[in-house]
């Protein structure tokens, strides 16, 4: 209560307040650039107020002020310039400024400020950055261009979601995305507002809301990241926001045509590293004890004696490829050789085309702009692909000289088309493992029979006889795959509107109002087509389902700023406002059970089960009051202070309200200190905030589920309490408090600019699902869990190492390091542990002390000498009550590396980034050693590869017998000691040393599934060739520009081993993406754009 | 004064705002489609739906037949060199589905939880008058029949579990990690408590509108709370029995009073009596195709030796024969290549694998049967012979019975119909030397317990072990498997990393926690 009263008494100062009219004359002059060509469009402002006006096309302005007014005259690209407006008209001419300096930069609540009157950290990312290297994202091409913003795309191409990370983790299990906003209005990023984080759902890789922002259509935007930054948007604003800003018409170029084309062909970029010598087949000891096969070179007898590798074993120690002729799993005969990177023609190569037209027009009286966009997109995933229609309009209405209005609107239509399906099933198991011998042809040809029922097995006697698959086989889950998604389809069919209206009232010289509403309304179409795998006649099979989600979110926010005179040397401005945000989600899907009646009919009336529906409903409301102060001292020293009083639905009523504070400071030492000469500007920036991350909506319930079902004549009514995510009625928000640090430098000349950051923050009460065990009644339950605290490094260094009449070239380098500690435990939670490898085999744990992130596997069991001790058949063993540390998996630092060379009309623009530390947990990888199907297995398997020779006395109980003359040359002593303490002599065939060592589970070795993450990568390059402009006018162009592009290219360095790809995780959590489950392969991009202008 | 006056408005309006959001926000916190008002009879109904109770996919597929029905031979295994390190996610599931089940309604997959629903009853009946408490009494009592049931068999498979303090968010609705109770307490007080039960069920007298609510809640018996003290009654013979062989004095003491007076302690002495959850298609059915199609061949120990040569009645029932090899059983230490060539009998069609109306099976007659026939062989208390060939009938009775009631999947084929056995045949059956109640006291009670074995099968799968270790009866074969550390079927689960892992209190526990350690009953 006091502190709503004391917004309402800011509010009311506000109200109270009114500018003393003053006297006033007129001044008038021109803007002229360098060459003494008008500027169009210049700022024009009295210094000390907001009260300003823009250059006509003739670089005019007229302008009414104060009597001893100082005139300040910005423009973007331009120096800036504090004129007396003592005489009139002014001629003023702005010198080029290629520092940015004062460049003016969209901060939180869409107010514009100086970049110089910061008092935090900032990056900024142009729009030639975004698009010029075609990306199907704006997020995907931040790679490397902003400190301390870490990128994740998921594998899977233009729908798969990409994460922003901004300066580390700052929630255990919240979300870690940064609030997006555009034009002003906070938009959708999640598809579910009651989840904080995507991934992937039914396997296939989700999407976000960011993916429909279109590139094209992208002006500038800005990376708040520490919490004075972003104080302003409270408790949205813990994970940093990005402040978008879309293109508008402006009144100096008039009426302009763009148009755009971009065409890439998408590949697989790499893929794993497998062996082709060895065919499927176990090792001996599994073969003949398991009555698998009783030859010792592990060929399988067909019944009328000719021989056949063992198509159903998932592993890759069969007889070596001799080119001998057997039958295949198919019927045909085929030379025993292998397939030499079968995976790859699992693969298509796909393609991404964006068409862009824009036309902007401006004047005096207001402008606009109308973009189309238009992308088709095939995946490299078999049976994946979407397109997408985007129409967006921006215009600017100057109602008079105190009101105008702005008005965006955008539509964007996608339809995608079996979404990218997660690989985990093929390389996550072992019955997705198919063999350096088989044919990926086959699979295609084979998961769908003539008649379009699912393949046949071979122990199916039911139908499609003739196309049986004649052996026992493995991948049956990979002909899954093929049948899921070259058969069947999923298709989402979304519209998604984002509008905004914004009115500008000047009331006084020195009152400004401002008013905004927005919307952003989803709505999608989810359409499930699952053919009948079998006849009808021998049961039902296959599924239609439809589906549809709305998600509404609706913002409004209004505030004064008041801007009085103080003295020459102080100004001060002062905003007041409140804001709104309510968000609304409804879901609703049914679909047929146990199958459909009529073969491949799709509707619900098919349906031979009861029609399973269901649905789920949300609502949010975020209401706050807020206040900026803004103090500047003879433009050397800039102070602000925000406040920020807010509440939310999400938390329990007695605790949903929340005061954010923060203050900064700008201080330009190089205006105060003379400097050397070599230094042209200097400033030192110190901030400190307080920010909020409350728990997604509806988290903290404790409520019952009730359900009813048909019971004979009458039904079951039941409740259910929550078995996981058990909620909290006592929970309270997160905090994050930050203090931040800066200083920002220019030397030789702005040739050479270097800006740092420090920031230090503590995360308290981490609202958190602590896994807790079933016994708690729950195996999760919201907690405010504990502290966590972060503290960084960030730097962007910026040069022009050559400027030359022809050549330049500019470099940009950045670097962020990030390191954080879990500094207690509360709540009845003593540690963070997540199971990454079910069975406790490979765990993320955290202890008070800890950072997070730290993996555990089993050690090995070892005597007190520190010799492994092996079992009686000659491995070694788990100590399961044990866990031994492995790494973490957070990077210590990323960054990137962007360059720009350009000679006379041509350039080239490319960028590189880096992750150093960390590591990357992959289980699939240790499945794929223990079955022998990577390259590195080949060791030991024969006398070349340092296996020793022996003869084998009984194959069932793995008695083999070292002899240098032996029939077999794959064997192993794994040095160690017996249980009994003697030196170990048992000798292990390699086979079976793999198919142990690395098994699922039992005496497994999970630290093969830990690698350390280093990599740098070229991502991208742009080579440009620029029409000159002589040509152009003559073709009637105003620009023409011809690019060859390149995406996500190759590895200059990685750490990474056996072929996988560094970014192969999938999600949005920070811990997802340090875990691999199998995902799909990554994609390269190589292609050509057109950018014309008329 | 003018601006005084739009202040004053303005701050009037602001107020107004202020107050509207405010009850906005608080409406807008608590999710539309959950209720917080718990209903205990609701709660009750919930406990059923658990997906171990009813038979599930799941549980089948993940849990009975790789585990239960595996070390007890009611399955036939290929073998795997892990065959007999059970997964610790598959058991996980089953430890958790005990504490907080899923939310959900695919029924092969979730359902509530046993413990956190009983608890979340506690706390509702907490919060009612004591008018109001006196009247739904009677919910917690039968909802603390089907939880000890349900404990006990978690102790049956892990020994020492978090009992008495468990389920912290559902009382105090904080994470308060429980202790592991000594498994022999946890039983003493269920057989103690399962006393007051019967007592209570004696002597109660319903308000008319909690009678029906019952009967409404109650899918097993429909409120008849006669059948409950049955039930009750039931399980405490079992329970004591179970632990005959370690506290013979206690259990004998207590089965004596139980046994020598029927009138206040009955039993569940015929089928219709039966504690079993009958399936209603579609919404609630068993899936036994899938569930049993991963492992369908019948193991030759129970189809040769103890149903084939004796003749038994409930072979056609239990099993289909190969269409081409005719009653080919898998013997337990087949190849892998045997396995995959097929051709073997399989679980009955008609009764199993197309049948949607499996039941869950809490308690049967047939088992009461035998527990007194055991009681009265080794105490002498009666006539066990009598009690044995109950024991027998009921069973056959009971099986053709699921015969009968079934409801065949939409797939299913018109297979012959399957003829009641004659009384002819059951006595034929009941003459066999390895069956007729003959023999020292020794064989008597291998017969008894051999017999109750087979009528566990695998719908009682975890009993058939429980008592498989108890008793050490029938005497199965089991191949040894070549992995170092699992070359035989463990005596007891390990404890599932998603309770040690998160549960300090599993320190106090860890050195039990192996596959070799007994539980408290298991005597060898």
């Amino acid at each position: 209560m006091q502190r709503s009263f004391l917004v309402c008494t800011i509010l009311l100062l506000l109200c109270a307040f009114t500018a003393s009219a003053q006297e006033k004359k007129s001044v008038s002059g021109t803007v002229l650039d360098e060459k003494g060509s008008p500027l169009i469009g210049v700022s024009v402002q009295e210094k000390g107020t907001t009260h300003g006006t823009l250059t006509n096309a003739e670089g005019k302005f007229e302008l009414q002020v104060a009597p001893n007014a100082t005139l300040i005259i910005s423009y973007i690209g331009y120096q800036r310039q504090e004129v007396p407006a003592a005489s009139s008209p002014l001629n003023i001419r702005l010198a080029t400024d290629a520092t940015g300096l004062n460049e003016v930069v969209v901060t939180a609540m869409g107010i514009k400020r100086e970049t110089r009157a910061l008092g935090y950290a900032m990056s900024t990312v142009s729009s030639k950055e975004i698009t010029q290297a075609g990306s199907p994202n704006f997020a995907s091409a931040l790679y490397g261009k902003a400190a301390g913003v870490k990128i994740v795309t998921a594998p899977g191409g233009a729908s798969s979601g990409v994460s922003v990370q901004v300066r580390g983790v700052s929630s255990i299990n919240g979300t870690t995305q940064p609030l997006y906003v555009v034009d002003g209005v906070p938009i959708r990023n999640f598809n579910d507002p009651t989840t904080n984080s995507f991934g992937a759902t039914n396997n296939r890789i989700d999407g976000n809301g960011v993916l429909d922002i279109n590139p094209e259509d992208i002006e500038s935007m800005s990376i708040l990241k520490g919490a004075s930054a972003s104080a302003l948007y409270g408790s949205e604003a813990a994970n940093g926001v990005v402040v978008i800003t879309t293109k508008k018409g402006s009144a100096s170029r008039g009426l302009g045509v763009d148009v755009n084309y971009t065409y890439t062909l998408e590949q697989l970029a790499n893929g794993m590293e497998y062996q082709n010598e060895f065919g499927p087949g176990y090792d001996i000891v599994t073969n003949v004890s398991g009555g698998i096969t009783d030859r010792l070179d592990g060929w399988v007898t067909n019944p009328d004696g000719s021989l056949r590798p063992n198509y159903r074993a998932y592993a890759m120690f069969g007889p070596k490829f001799d080119g001998r002729e057997v039958t295949y799993w198919d019927g045909s005969t085929r030379q025993y050789l292998a397939q030499k990177d079968n995976y790859k023609d699992f693969y298509n190569t796909g393609f991404n085309s964006i068409l862009n037209v824009a036309l902007s027009n401006g004047s005096e009286k207001g402008n606009y702009r109308f973009s189309y966009t238009r992308m088709d997109y095939k995946s490299i995933l078999p049976g994946s692909n979407l397109f997408k229609n985007n129409f967006n309009f921006n215009g600017t209405l100057k109602l008079n000289d105190r009101v105008s209005l702005d008005l965006v609107s955008s539509y964007n239509y996608n339809f995608t088309h079996n979404r990218p399906e997660q690989l985990s099933n093929v390389f996550a198991s072992f019955d997705g493992f198919f063999s350096p011998f088989d044919d990926m042809g086959v699979f295609k040809n084979k998961y769908m029979t003539s008649n379009g029922y699912k393949y046949v097995r071979f122990d199916n006697m039911q139908y499609d006889q003739d196309e049986k698959i004649l052996y026992s086989i493995r991948p049956y889950n990979l002909l899954d795959y093929l049948w899921n998604n070259l058969r069947n389809s999923y298709d989402e069919s979304q519209h998604r509107f984002i509008n905004s209206a914004t009115l500008n009232v000047s009331l006084l010289d020195n009152l400004r109002f401002r008013g905004r509403v927005g919307v952003d309304y989803t709505s999608l179409d989810m359409t499930t087509e699952q053919h009948n795998e079998r006849p009808a006649a021998l049961g039902y099979s296959g599924k239609y389902g439809v589906g549809s989600r709305k998600n509404t979110s609706l913002y409004g926010d209004a505030l004064l700023v008041y801007s009085p005179k103080l003295t020459n040397d102080l100004s001060l401005t002062a905003t007041g406002g409140v804001t709104g945000r309510r968000q609304r989600y409804a879901y609703q899907n049914s679909e047929t059970t146990n199958g459909l009646v009529n073969e491949n009919w799709f509707s619900l009336g098919n349906s031979a089960g009861i029609i399973n529906a269901t649905s789920a409903r949300a609502e949010q409301l975020d209401v706050a009051g807020f206040g900026i102060l803004n103090l500047n001292y003879r433009d050397f020293l800039y102070i602000e202070g925000t406040g920020r009083y807010e509440a939310t639905s999400t938390l329990p009523p007695a605790v949903n309200n929340y005061f954010y504070p923060s203050v900064n400071a700008g201080f330009i030492l190089s205006e105060v200190v003379k400097m050397p000469s070599f230094m042209d500007y200097a400033k030192l920036r110190a901030s400190y905030g307080l920010v909020g991350n409350h728990p997604t909506m509806y988290q903290a319930n404790v409520a019952y589920t009730q359900y009813q079902i048909a019971y004979n004549e009458g039904s079951l009514i039941y409740q259910q309490p929550r078995h996981d995510q058990f909620g909290n009625n006592d929970l309270k928000s997160e905090k994050k408090r930050e203090i931040e640090f800066g200083l920002e430098t220019r030397f030789l000349k702005n040739r050479l600019n270097v800006d740092l950051s420090y920031y230090n923050n503590k995360v308290t009460n981490q609202i958190m699902f602590a896994s807790t065990s079933p016994s708690t009644g729950a195996t999760s339950g919201l907690v405010n869990a504990g502290d966590l605290a972060n503290y960084g490094f960030e730097g962007a260094i910026t040069a022009r190492p050559i400027q030359s009449r022809n050549v330049t070239w500019s470099t940009r380098f950045n670097f962020a390091m990030n390191r954080n500690k879990v500094l207690a435990f509360r709540a009845g939670i003593s540690s963070y542990t997540e199971n990454v490898e079910g069975g406790g085999y490979l765990i993320v744990r955290s202890e008070a002390g800890d950072p997070l992130g730290n993996i555990y596997v089993h050690p090995r069991n070892m005597d007190d000498k520190g010799n492994y001790i092996v079992n009686d058949a000659g491995y070694y063993t788990n100590n399961t009550s044990e866990y031994k540390y492995m790494g973490n998996i957070l990077p210590k630092i990323v960054g990137g590396f962007s360059n720009t060379v350009s000679y006379k009309n041509f350039s080239v623009d490319f960028t590189l980034d880096y992750r150093f530390g960390g590591k990357l947990v992959s289980i699939p990888t240790y499945y794929q050693i223990g079955a022998g199907k990577l390259e590195s297995t080949l060791q030991y398997r024969d006398a070349a590869r340092g296996g020793i020779s022996y003869d084998v006395i009984d194959a069932a109980n793995g008695n083999f017998q070292a002899n240098p003359n032996g029939a077999f040359h794959d064997g192993m002593i794994l040095p160690g000691v017996t249980e009994n303490g003697e030196v170990n002599t048992k000798v292990v065939s390699a086979p079976g040393y793999y198919f142990n060592n690395f098994e699922w589970r039992g005496n497994g070795d999970y630290s093969a599934a830990v690698f350390d993450n280093n990599y740098i990568k070229f991502r991208e390059i742009v080579l440009s060739y620029r029409m000159p402009q002589r040509i152009a006018d003559k073709l009637h162009f105003q620009g023409l520009q011809f690019s060859l592009i390149g995406r996500n290219l190759f590895y200059i360095y990685k750490s990474v081993p056996h072929g996988l790809d560094p970014e192969v995780a999938v999600g949005s959590r920070w811990l997802s993406q340090g875990i691999d489950n199998g995902t799909v392969g990554p994609t390269r991009s190589l292609g050509a754009s057109i950018r014309a202008s008329f | 004064m003018k601006r005084l006056l739009i202040n004053i408005t303005i701050l009037v309006l602001l107020a107004g705002t202020f107050s509207a959001c405010k009850r906005q926000l608080e409406e807008n916190y608590l999710n539309p489609e959950l209720t917080t008002t718990g209903s205990l009879s609701k709660l009750f109904t919930g406990m059923f739906i658990n997906k171990r109770i009813h038979p599930s996919y799941w549980d089948y597929y993940t849990f009975i037949m790789p585990t239960t029905a595996a070390y007890t031979q009611m399955t036939a295994l290929a073998p795997l060199t892990q065959m007999y390190v059970p997964s610790l996610d598959y058991t996980g599931g089953r430890w958790t589905d005990y504490y907080n089940g899923s939310l959900g309604t695919d029924y092969n997959y979730s359902g509530p939880g046993i413990l956190n629903s009983y608890r979340e009853m506690q706390t509702s009946y907490n919060a009612l008058t004591p008018a109001q408490q006196q009247l739904q009494e009677v919910f917690l009592k039968v909802a603390e029949v089907v939880v000890y049931d349900q404990t006990s068999q978690m102790v049956d498979l892990w020994g020492d579990i978090p009992f008495f303090n468990a389920s912290s968010l559902n009382t105090d609705r904080i994470v308060e990690p429980a202790p592991f109770d000594d498994a022999k307490t946890i039983y003493d007080t269920l057989i103690t408590n399962l006393k007051a039960l019967n007592t209570y069920f004696a002597t109660v007298t319903l308000d008319p509108s909690i009678s029906s609510e019952l009967t409404a809640a109650d899918p097993i018996y429909r409120g008849d709370l006669s059948k409950w003290q049955r039930y009750a009654n039931s399980l405490r013979l079992r329970l004591l029995m179970r632990i005959s062989n370690t506290d013979e004095g206690t259990a004998q003491a207590a089965v004596t009073e139980m046994l020598a007076d029927p009138a206040t302690y009955p039993l569940i002495s015929d089928n219709s009596l039966n504690a079993a959850l009958w399936m209603s298609n579609p919404t609630l059915r068993s899936d036994m195709r899938d569930a049993l199609g991963g492992s369908p061949f019948a193991p030759s120990f129970l189809l040769d030796t103890l149903m084939l040569a004796n003749d038994d009645p409930r072979t056609e029932v239990y099993w289909d024969q190969h269409a081409e090899n005719g009653w080919k059983s898998f013997p337990y230490n087949g190849t892998n290549a045997e396995y995959d060539a097929l051709g073997f009998a399989t679980y009955d069609s008609a009764t199993f694998f197309y049948n949607y109306n499996v039941p869950g099976v809490l308690f049967t007659a047939a088992e009461a049967s035998f527990l007194k026939a055991e009681a009265f062989e080794r105490w002498g208390l009666g006539a066990a012979q009598t009690e044995y060939e109950n024991g027998i009938n009921q069973s056959i009775d009971f099986y053709y019975g699921i015969y009968h009631n079934r409801v065949p999947r939409e797939d299913a084929k018109a297979w012959p119909t399957l003829a009641d056995p004659t009384a002819e045949e059951i006595n034929n059956y009941l003459a066999r030397p390895a069956i007729a109640y003959t023999g020292t006291t020794t064989q008597k009670l291998a017969k008894i317990y051999t017999q109750k074995w087979e009528h566990f099968f695998i719908l009682q799968a975890g009993q058939a072990w429980a008592e498989y270790r108890r008793t050490g009866y029938p005497a199965l074969q089991f191949a040894t498997s070549s992995y170092s550390g699992g070359q035989r079927p463990p005596v007891r689960l390990l404890y599932p990393p998603i309770e040690t892992l998160y549960n300090p209190n599993y320190s106090a526990v860890q050195a039990r926690d192996t596959r070799d350690t007994r539980i408290f009953w298991d005597p060898s």
